[in-house]
């Protein structure tokens, strides 16, 4: 999954970023509000974390402008304006959620990890595809019972194919969704993640779940 | 003015009616004492024949009296009866009077002295008689007249009163409409809501003046009001995103097991965003207490270039760490008694400006010295600014964000050069501020002599 952190305060900036990152998202940063326009209209975002007051461009024209373009990735506005004009302004505005900071790191994950299932349509943070079972809360993974350990990458991976279990996801959509912005594509790479997972969700001798389609990408799905 | 009206009405009337009784009555006061003749020593009376008494008295409601000279009564009208008319105070004019007879009512009288016709049969010498005439004319019809137009003029002046009074009322009430109207919108006015103004084209020219001085009122309420508004939202938000930058550093890092050396770059990481809180409130106190108005204290003379290195040296390792070369252009031998802390509240905030926003590898430079005319110059400067001259002078608002620079540098506190503008004017002193793009910024005190500042506290 991939997140969109617009803040100008940069210790902040930081810190999100490494929290995001170890809670196995995606991130790219911006540090006003031009540079995270230009970011929201050229990705796909599966959530974007929105400050308000942000040097050369506010979060609110962030939102119209990126609302105007008819992108409709999430957003949670991340703000110190507390007033209830400012929650008001920010909701019509186009956001999905608001947080007044200070927060607990805690609560902003669980409403991002809420904006995402919102965006794959998923009302429980539990997935299960045949036998195997996500529990997206806990970042935790079972297949016919048994619990598998996976890297934050591995787990990516494998959520983003869960979620969309039985479509094909092609290569470029994995690439968007789990790596950041300046980081060079590479096919390589993809196939190392995918062999590992295979070797994990196969780990008992369970059947293949995890498919190539040549030239395409992959899907997962249960084969009866 | 009415009652007045009425009096001076009644008055007119009483006199026209009153004179022309008077009139009447001198008249036949006068045909009447041409009727008493002196024979010798004998009076003879024509009015007392019947048919001048019958022209005289009862139904005409006339009645007379004649007396001699020492009062004695020698005729009375038999209209009379028992009764007397008074013989008043007589003099050589005729005189009126008011006088009540018994069963005639209250009569008008008119009181004649005059001497008796002496007939051409006296013998020669012979002395007329003096004789007082008293003659009275039932006024009642003219009593009655100025009764009624007295009962007349009260009622309509009641009338007229009340009416008056009536219309008073409903014009002062509907002249006034416009002004309850104010005051309702006036009513609806408080803290929430200052953007109300009174309506100039419903009140009276009169008024005018007053609405158009309580809407600037309002409109200078208004903006103070949005002016505190911004600038406790500016100072929440500044507190409050160091705070969860804080806070989020700290639960990150405590979401899992780290090396020693991840832990000690999480602490490094909080505590600068402690210092960064630090500066923060500490420079919104110190605005605080400079609004609440500062009064700058003359201190004891002191050195101007060596305060100026006092107050640099906490920034000196700053600008190693950065690489900064520093350049000290200081007039030294220049004393000054401008009050230490003001003074040292400004060279300290552009001390830290200018390590702060300098480029790695650059330089800053302080300079001290004073003119002909004595005033104090004190010039602070850094090289790599990303500002151009109209950012440059908008760098003294309060919470003035911008610039990137400052977003790059990781701070957001905007609030040194306001600081630095408060504590000059406190001074008595100009701050002027100019900048170019990837060139010199420059922060310039002038300081009008030490001697200016208003209190001085002995030494």
């Amino acid at each position: 999954m991939k997140i969109l952190v617009v803040e100008d305060h940069a210790p902040l900036r930081g810190s999100l970023a490494k929290g995001l990152r170890e809670a196995g998202f995606a991130v790219d940063l911006a540090a006003d509000g031009e540079e995270g326009l230009w970011h929201a209209l050229e990705e796909d975002y599966d959530a974007i974390v929105l400050d308000l007051m942000l040097p050369k461009l506010d979060g609110l024209s962030v939102l119209e402008r990126l609302r105007a373009k008819g992108k409709q990735s999430h957003v949670l506005i991340l703000t110190a304006k507390d007033a209830v004009r400012d929650r008001v302004r920010g909701l019509e505005a186009g956001a999905d959620d608001y947080l007044v900071k200070p927060f607990a790191f805690e609560e902003l994950l669980a409403r991002i990890r809420a904006l995402v299932r919102r965006r794959y349509a998923a009302k429980s943070p539990a997935v299960r595809v045949g036998d195997l079972e996500i529990d997206r809360a806990a970042q935790r993974v079972r297949r016919g019972g048994r619990d598998i350990e996976l890297t934050a990458k591995e787990y990516a991976l494998l959520e983003l194919l869960a979620l969309r279990a039985g479509e094909i996801v092609r290569r470029v959509e994995i690439w968007s969704h789990l790596y950041e912005f300046a980081e060079e594509p590479s096919s390589n790479l993809l196939e190392v993640y995918v062999a590992q997972l295979r070797r994990k969700l196969e780990a008992g001798g369970e059947p293949r779940m995890i498919h190539t389609r040549r030239g395409v990408g992959y899907s997962l799905e249960a084969m009866s | 003015m009415l009652p007045l009206a009425g009096l001076s009405l009644y008055a007119l009337v009483e006199d026209g009616l009153v004179s022309e009784v008077d009139r009447a009555l001198l008249t036949k006061v006068r045909l009447l004492s041409g009727a008493v003749d002196q024979a010798d020593r004998e009076l003879h009376l024509e009015f007392a024949d019947p048919v001048t008494r019958d022209f005289l008295a009862g139904e005409r409601g006339e009645h007379l009296q004649l007396y001699t000279a020492i009062g004695d009564v020698l005729y009375r009208s038999p209209s009379l009866g028992d009764h007397s008319l008074p013989l008043g105070a007589v003099s050589a004019e005729p005189a009126h009077a008011w006088v009540d007879v018994p069963e005639a009512g209250r009569c008008r009288t008119v009181t004649l002295a005059f001497e008796a016709n002496v007939g051409e049969e006296s013998p020669p010498g012979t002395v007329p008689a003096k004789l007082v005439l008293v003659l009275a004319h039932d006024a009642r019809d003219v009593v009655q007249t100025l009764s009624t137009l007295r009962s007349r003029l009260v009622i309509v002046g009641l009338a007229t009163l009340v009416v008056t009074a009536a219309t008073l009322v409903w014009v002062v009430r509907r002249s006034a409409r416009p002004l309850v109207a104010a005051s309702e919108r006036i009513a609806m006015i408080d803290e929430s809501d200052l953007s109300i103004r009174l309506d100039a084209s419903r009140v009276p020219s009169e008024l005018m003046p007053i609405v158009k001085r309580v809407n600037g009122l309002l409109a200078r309420l208004e903006a103070a009001f949005e002016r505190e508004r911004s600038f406790s939202d500016d100072v929440a938000h500044e507190l409050r995103t160091p705070l969860a930058a804080l806070r989020t550093t700290l639960e990150v890092e405590n979401t899992r097991s780290r090396s020693p050396e991840e832990y000690a770059r999480a602490i490094e990481a909080a505590a600068a965003i402690a210092v960064e809180l630090q500066g923060m409130v500490e420079r919104l106190l110190q605005l605080a207490r400079l609004d609440a108005g500062c009064t700058a204290i003359e201190s004891v003379r002191y050195d101007l270039a060596d305060f100026a290195v006092e107050t640099w040296e906490p920034y000196a390792t700053r600008a190693h760490v950065r690489h900064l070369r520093v350049d000290l252009d200081l007039q030294h031998e220049l004393q000054v008694s401008f009050d230490r802390e003001l003074l040292g509240l400004i060279l300290r905030n552009l001390h830290d400006n200018a390590v702060t926003y300098a480029d790695p590898g650059g330089h800053v430079r302080i300079a001290v010295r004073s003119d002909d005319d004595g005033a104090i110059h004190l010039e602070v400067s850094n090289s790599g600014s990303r500002l151009d001259e109209a950012q440059a002078s908008a760098a003294t608002q309060r919470f003035w964000r911008g610039d990137s620079a400052r977003t790059d540098a990781g701070l957001h506190c905007g609030l040194g050069l306001a600081v630095v503008e408060k504590a000059t004017a406190a001074l008595g002193g100009t701050l002027k501020l100019s900048s170019r793009v990837a060139g010199e910024f420059v922060a310039q005190v002038v300081l009008n002599g030490a001697a200016r500042n208003p209190r001085v506290k002995p030494g």
